[in-house]
């Protein structure tokens, strides 16, 4: 899961980064300085303390060697003029007490534990509130005695305390002039990030590579503007190109395409054509054998019936004798027209000679075959033909049927069938015959 | 019988206080040496004279018995009359009679001798220091004028605790 802090925008990331960066630069330097400051005093003060301890205590050895308490106060009186300094004790060689001067003094009865201590001519102890130095005063080379500075470390704190209030103020306000600088340097340098931002977001809008952007320097920005531009106007002309090209290409499909219809068109004419018969609309002979091949394979593949129907129009000649050729083409076009409204869908319906009519009917057994047979014979009787004006005619027809698995072939059947048309005419016509496998 | 005690303690006081002072004065003479530069000689001891009576029993030969003051050892000599003082570093003075004090006094200036003495006015009269103390503690008077004249240099720390320095005004 990607953090919300990497999702921020760069101008927050920028002025994040610029703030963050000056306040960690800033931190370290104020707290290395107040740290070294702090150090520094302390160290000086130390310094200053053990050379003012020295120099007192030179100053004070005829005092303390003819035991005078109140010149020694008065020569050391100026050393609580120092405002670190809380007390002084003055020891004698034995360090046995001998005087003291300055505040919340507790008399120390002897300094020997310290004096064993003591390497050097000095001995200093410092903590957090208080630096403790003592010192030997020399006369002529021998120790007549010691001094005891104890300074406060108060305005040693008070001092470092100012100086980290006036660098956190200065730090607070570094900060704010860094963070305005961060929003106007973001602005400067986000502003034409933004702009060609905002181009190439109008360019997926609008996807018009015309567009040009103004660099307001010439810096990098400029430089990228410039590219951007090249980049956009070479798109915009390949863009060009590429249109033309697919209009000449549309026009050119488009024209195939106008072609490849008058094609379809023409092969679909040829094809019904050959498949057609011209005057009733019916499948052709070869058309109607090559659909009883089909169903003959399907039939074996499937173990299915296969129905036939042969069917011919009773006395047709003599409709032509009587009545002429045009009223017989009228009645062959009705029959036709009855034979395709009343057999079902999945039957075809073919004329294969003058009134010869053969329909095959799809897994069919013979009592389909009979029923679909029966009402063709029904609505051909039934039906008045009107041949010219108000004259009209009736016909009849006589149909051999035949049903089974084919285990025979096409011709086979169709001569079973038609076997059982003759038996139909010879018994008295408009009627069905079904057929008989010898 | 309360008053006897009170008599006694009032009378016997200041006699404590006198042997403590007599101490003090014991033990300053030689710390007063070491405040004071005197001009450069052969001389390998150190000497401390006392002229006149000696107040201080064998108090100065228990004290610096054995100890050194400016790296030299240290001799105390004993003498009644100024012919007898002969080579001498410090000089305590304990004469009574004012001329006699006078030619000692000169001839320590002659001889670059530190001249001490407890007697009242001791400085003013040419002596380098006097010695004295008030409510036992010391009380310092001394005469640089002097100490020049005896062309020997006090410590500005010694002078420092002084109270009083005679010092002609120039």
């Amino acid at each position: 899961m990607v953090s919300k802090k990497y999702n921020a925008s760069i101008r927050k990331k920028l002025v994040y980064f610029f703030s963050l960066s000056a306040v960690i630069a800033l931190f370290i330097s104020t707290s290395t300085t107040l740290v070294y400051s702090f150090l520094n005093d302390k160290e000086s003060l130390i310094k200053d303390s053990i050379k003012l301890a020295e120099v007192s205590g030179k100053n004070i050895a005829a005092s303390l060697l003819f035991l005078d308490k109140e010149s020694c106060k008065n020569i050391l009186k100026p050393i609580l003029s120092d405002e670190n300094v809380q007390y002084v004790k003055i020891y004698n060689q034995d360090g046995v007490f001998f005087t003291s001067l300055g505040e919340n003094i507790g008399k120390k009865k002897s300094l020997q534990q310290d004096i064993n201590r003591m390497e050097k001519s000095v001995l200093f102890s410092i903590d957090w509130n208080n630096i403790n130095i003592l010192t030997t005063i020399l006369h002529s080379d021998e120790v007549i005695g010691y001094l005891e500075v104890h300074l406060t470390t108060e305005n040693l704190k008070k001092h470092v305390l100012d100086q980290a209030i006036a660098s956190f103020i200065i730090m607070l306000i570094t900060t704010l002039i860094v963070l305005l600088l961060a929003i106007k340097l973001e602005k400067v340098f986000l502003k034409p990030i933004f702009e060609l931002l905002h181009a190439m977001k109008q360019i997926q809008k609008d996807k018009d590579f015309s567009i040009s952007l103004v660099p307001s320097a010439k810096d990098e920005f400029g430089e990228l503007f410039n590219e951007f531009n090249m980049m956009a106007s070479e798109i915009y002309k390949r863009d060009q190109i590429l249109h033309k090209h697919n209009l000449d290409l549309e026009i050119q499909v488009n024209t195939t395409t106008e072609k490849l219809k008058t094609t379809e068109d023409s092969l679909n004419k040829v094809s019904i054509l050959a498949t057609t018969d011209s005057l009733t609309s019916l499948f052709n002979r070869r058309h109607i054998m090559d659909i009883f091949d089909t169903m003959i394979l399907e039939a074996e593949n499937e173990k299915e019936y296969i129905g036939v129907i042969m069917l011919d129009i009773d006395h047709f000649k003599l409709v032509n004798d009587t009545l002429g050729h045009q009223a017989g083409d009228v009645v062959l076009k009705e029959v036709s027209h009855i034979l395709q409204e009343n057999a079902r869908d999945v039957d075809a319906v073919g004329r294969i000679g003058g009134e010869e009519f053969l329909i095959l009917c799809k897994n069919s057994d013979i009592k389909a075959v009979s029923f679909v047979a029966e009402r063709l014979r029904k609505k051909v009787q039934e039906r008045i033909i009107h041949y010219e004006d108000d004259k009209t005619t009736q016909v009849t027809v006589s149909l051999g049927i035949y049903s089974c698995v084919p285990d025979i072939s096409k011709e086979e059947l169709i001569k079973i069938a038609d076997n059982a048309l003759y038996d139909a005419k010879e018994t008295g016509r408009n009627r069905v015959s079904i057929g008989v496998k010898n | 019988m309360k008053i006897v005690y009170i008599l006694l303690v009032v009378l016997l006081l200041p006699l404590f206080a006198s042997n403590q002072e007599r101490d003090l004065q014991a033990v300053f003479l030689g710390r007063f040496a070491k405040f004071i530069e005197w001009p450069e000689s052969s001389k390998t001891i150190f000497t401390i004279t006392l002229i006149d009576e000696n107040p201080f029993g064998n108090l100065l030969t228990k004290l610096y018995s054995g100890k050194k003051i400016h790296g030299k050892k240290i001799k105390i000599k004993y003498v009644r009359n100024l012919k007898d003082i002969g080579i001498t570093d410090i000089l305590f003075i304990t004469l009574n009679d004012y001329k006699k004090v006078q030619k000692v006094i000169k001839y320590a200036q002659k001889n670059s001798i530190l001249t001490i003495s407890e007697q009242r006015g001791f400085a003013q009269r040419g002596g380098v220091i006097q010695l004295g103390f008030v409510m036992q503690k010391p009380y310092l008077v001394i005469n640089y004028d002097a100490s020049l004249k005896s062309k020997i240099k006090i410590s500005s720390s010694l002078l420092a605790i002084a109270q009083d320095v005679i010092k002609e005004e120039k």
